[in-house]
């Protein structure tokens, strides 16, 4: 029996920031205050390899 | 330019499937550096204010969610009102709410962000959803 088994392959982690401007900003920059400004910001956080854990739960591509 | 998991976010990763320490808990800094998976702290991690070193990180939100396959991914959403001034360069996941405790899972830079670093003043917002996706 293999008792050795992987917790994961790889994870890849995904980022994405949604910035939303207050009264302050848009007084300062023209807007009304009742003005939605919404901006989005989005990043590859990486691709990391989690270590192989002996003991550990069994997950495959497709589980 | 980085962005990695922690050597301790790995650990935190088993723990996390295992019901352990969960990180779901969002803290920001207002440092210069590159992220890099030795670091355990942020570069001058800061509370809301922007300016404070002490405080509380904001309790994300975390789902299982599906990207490729059911239930591949984990997901963190988390919203940040700043009450002052300030810029924020890099963002990171904590197994623990207080700013200077627990172990950090996850860090980025903002120089992997589509638009850099962001500044902010008192009243805006920011809503992270971070996600950690199998495969």
């Amino acid at each position: 029996m293999d008792e050795t088994i992987r917790i994961a392959e790889n994870v890849t982690l995904v980022g994405t920031l949604t910035i939303r401007r207050g009264p302050e900003w848009l007084a300062a920059n023209g807007y009304p205050p009742d003005a939605e400004v919404i901006e989005t910001r989005e990043t590859i956080l990486g691709v990391v390899e989690l270590p192989v854990v002996p003991g550990g739960p069994h997950y495959s591509e497709g589980d | 330019m980085a962005s990695v998991v922690t050597n301790l976010g790995h650990g935190l990763a088993v723990a996390a499937m295992r019901g352990g320490a969960e990180p779901k808990y969002v803290g920001w800094g207002t440092g210069a550096g590159t992220a890099a998976a030795a670091d355990t702290t942020l570069f001058s991690e800061v509370d809301v204010d922007l300016v404070t070193g002490t405080g509380t990180r904001t309790t994300g939100t975390s789902s299982q969610v599906t990207t490729t396959y059911t239930g591949d991914t984990y997901q963190v959403v988390a919203t940040r009102t700043a009450t002052g001034n300030g810029t924020v360069t890099n963002v990171a996941l904590f197994d623990n709410p207080t700013i200077g405790s627990g172990s950090m899972y996850a860090k980025s830079d903002s120089a992997s962000w589509s638009g850099g670093s962001v500044t902010l003043v008192a009243g805006d917002s920011i809503t992270f959803t971070l996600q950690v996706k199998k495969g």
